[in-house]
């Protein structure tokens, strides 16, 4: 009769390297499954995908030609469940000439009996113009604090690039403020949310 | 034949007693005791998942409340799917694989039989951790199977449950998987190559690679809803920085993927079924191989196809559409396999004859309705309506579950010695088939039509075809007992199977006595 095909304690031994090999092939997939979170915000970063506007220098700013052009922006604010805040722009709508530099204000105020402590989120609508909105100073760059009662005045520096198309005419920037932890945004991930350049 | 004694001496001693009654049960590590008591816990769990789904067809049979809340519905829903896709489709093919991978490749046994019996006996607690979690304050979760935050971050208690139970699920599929391909790499017989592997275990193989690259994924991705919920993480969450569309990226690397674990082994039992009952062997063997080996590559680059409507920019959308619609390929080539094994055959048409032939005519319609889907376009449109659970359902149902039932009449009288009941399976079959396209068909014509998913409460203009999807759910439902009764009918008595059972079965497993022993080759086969 022809011979099996292994002795059985080499059986053994490869029957345990495939095991092995597969086990630490599975536990790398899970680490894969964590490492796809940077992976992903490189790639974002990298292609601009998924980016709500852009952060530019100051210099930067100064060195964006004007067109002329003028476009209307309207500004938004909302607060997300459970925060017991105050939150509106001091100006609803402005206009805007492309390619210069623009301020203004948002003012908050706590109206409850605690500190607490909010992060604002913004987003650009029409979407596709997010891109061109650029923020050289914003309150929603970190977490905001406030103490019972106290009320703040929150500045956005911003230009809006004279690359927008030609169909854009109006946008509109809003703002929502989130209940945060201050410990746990600045310790968890506060590199992946200024590297991303939400602002 | 001395060397073979020698090799499987030490098994024999080991098992020598056979523990009889629950003991032996629980301590098994014989791949057939292993396989049945997957196929056993899949059928158990297949009414369990049905009935919890009947309960919504119910409700969905005239507009407004009834019967549940939508809480409840929603709840019925998610668990109706992890049920059965987790519960009944995946462990019923470890269940054929335990069963007849080592029949087919001439080995005695699985590989690491120790873990095999590890791997089965994981599934029952995750499963009662998962639907003990119904009876929680609060109820058991009802984001939907897919899990997306934030919604899912809204389950109470139940959260942590569920996650452990997927950890589980996942711990043991990967084990499963490892053992799989621990035995076809290993324990083939002198002279079974590669090529000459049956089909099912090839498909098997190749299942298997998949599971151990993806089920890991599914595991880190509920692990960081995990701890954004309860250890201050921010993965998902956008107020700490983190995105919400990250998760389904993460759990549609795994989703996609995990499609073709579910379906793979069901191709590979057709492709075993086809030829027995075509009396002619599989056209392009081959090229089947490569397919399957192509569809499952493909599959990890296909994932966002199911996010289309997420704002993905237009490459993106482009890139994914392209490479979806490219799956159709090989898929197309198993297809046309199929047809061509059956072309001028000398076919006859026992029940899983019937079932697999259902299975290529009706996975194709699931597979149309998914090539819909992939139009990025059109597919604004049909997400989250009917027409994607119409999709999806004729390919896991009238696929898979076809597949799987096929494979079931086909092996029974092998593995119990005993002729199942022709007649009760022929009478299943076109209950089944008649009543499933009663069922999802309607839910086409819904979806276009613009009925959402997963919403217990509908506009009045969709009542007709939610009512005759009912009245299909209802029949589909109950022709399953037919079924249970077969399968029960068969184990207790019936008709002596001989060895080859049906005339056309080519394959190791047919050389063995129905039923076979309990270590399956004890000496390698000769293969030619």
């Amino acid at each position: 009769m022809s011979a099996a095909p292994s002795p059985p304690e080499d059986r053994g031994r490869s029957h345990r390297r495939v095991a092995w090999l597969l086990g630490f092939a599975a536990i790398g997939m899970v680490g894969f499954a964590y490492a796809l979170v940077p992976i992903y915000e490189v790639f974002c970063e990298y292609t601009g995908l998924n980016t709500r506007s852009g952060v530019i220098s100051e210099q930067e700013a100064s060195a964006l030609r004007g067109t002329g052009r003028r476009v209307l922006l309207e500004l938004d604010s909302n607060l997300n469940d459970g925060l017991p805040w105050r939150f509106r722009p001091e100006r609803q709508k402005l206009w805007l000439r492309l390619g210069e530099i623009n301020e203004f204000v948002y003012e908050v105020q706590n109206l409850s009996g605690e500190p607490l402590t909010g992060r604002a989120l913004p987003s650009v609508t029409p979407s596709q113009a997010a891109p061109y909105v650029k923020k050289l100073q914003c309150f929603c760059f970190s977490p905001v604090d406030l103490q019972p009662g106290e009320h703040k005045r929150l500045a956005v520096r911003m230009a809006v690039s004279p690359e927008l198309p030609e169909r854009f005419g109006e946008l509109t920037l809003s703002y929502t403020f989130y209940p945060s932890e201050p410990t746990a945004v600045s310790a968890t991930r506060s590199s992946g949310a200024s590297g991303k350049g939400e602002s | 034949m001395h060397d073979a004694a020698v090799i499987t001496g030490a098994h024999e001693e080991h098992h020598a007693e056979h523990p009889s009654g629950l003991k032996r049960w629980l301590f098994t590590t014989n791949h057939k005791d292993i396989g049945t008591m997957y196929l056993v816990f899949a059928l158990a769990m297949f009414f369990v998942g049905g009935s919890m789904i009947l309960v919504n067809r119910a409700e969905l049979w005239e507009p407004g409340l009834q019967l549940v809340d939508p809480q409840v519905f929603n709840m019925l829903t998610t668990m109706h799917a992890l049920v059965m896709i987790f519960g009944v489709l995946m462990p019923a093919a470890v269940g054929f694989a335990n069963w007849m991978i080592p029949m087919m490749v001439g080995a005695p046994d699985m590989a690491l039989p120790r873990m095999n019996n590890l791997s089965f006996w994981l599934l029952p607690f995750a499963f009662v951790l998962l639907l003990g979690t119904m009876l929680m304050p609060g109820g058991g979760p009802a984001g939907g199977w897919t899990m997306y935050p934030p919604l899912m971050l809204q389950t109470g208690a139940a959260l942590p449950f569920v996650i452990f139970a997927v950890h589980i699920m996942g711990v043991s599929s990967v084990l499963g998987a490892i053992n799989i391909i621990a035995t076809i790499l290993n324990m083939r017989a002198p002279g079974m190559t590669f090529m000459k592997l049956p089909l099912f275990v090839w498909t098997w193989l190749i299942t298997a690679f998949l599971l151990i690259a993806t089920m890991p994924v599914l595991a880190g991705a509920v692990t960081m809803l995990l701890t954004d919920k309860y250890f201050g993480t921010s993965f998902f969450n956008a107020a700490g920085g983190g995105d919400p569309i990250l998760f389904q990226h993460v759990f549609w690397f795994f989703g996609h993927p995990e499609v073709y674990v579910l379906i793979l082994p069901a191709f590979g039992i057709v492709s075993q079924i086809l030829p027995a009952f075509s009396r002619k062997p599989l056209f392009g063997y081959t090229s089947m191989v490569y397919a399957t080996a192509a569809i499952a590559f493909l599959s990890f680059f296909v994932w966002a196809h199911h996010m289309f409507t997420v704002g993905m920019p237009l490459a993106g959308e482009l890139f994914f559409m392209y490479a979806t619609m490219s799956i159709a390929v090989p898929t197309g080539v198993k297809v046309f396999n199929w047809m061509a094994t059956m072309w001028r055959g000398s076919l006859s048409f026992e029940t899983p004859m019937l079932f697999a032939v259902s299975f290529v005519l009706l996975f194709t319609i699931g597979g149309l309705s998914g090539l819909m889907l992939a139009i990025t376009a059109v597919d604004f449109q049909y997400h989250d309506t009917y027409f994607v659970v119409a999709h999806f359902h004729y390919v896991l149902v009238t696929g898979t579950l076809f597949g799987l039932m096929g494979g079931a009449y086909f092996w029974l009288p092998k593995w119990t010695g005993h002729m199942y009941d022709e007649r009760l399976g022929q009478l299943h079959f076109w209950l089944s088939v008649i009543s499933v396209n009663v069922l999802f068909f309607p839910q086409h014509f819904l979806g276009l039509a613009g009925m959402p998913r997963r919403i217990p409460d509908y506009a009045t203009q969709f009542t007709e075809f939610n009512q005759i999807s009912t009245i299909g759910g209802m029949v589909f439902g109950a022709s399953q007992l037919i079924f249970l009764y077969v399968v029960y009918k068969c184990i207790r008595g019936g008709a002596r199977a001989d060895d080859r059972v049906w005339e056309g079965a080519t394959g190791l497993e047919w050389t063995l006595s129905s039923p076979p022993p309990y270590h399956s080759f004890t000496s390698a086969p000769e293969v030619r």
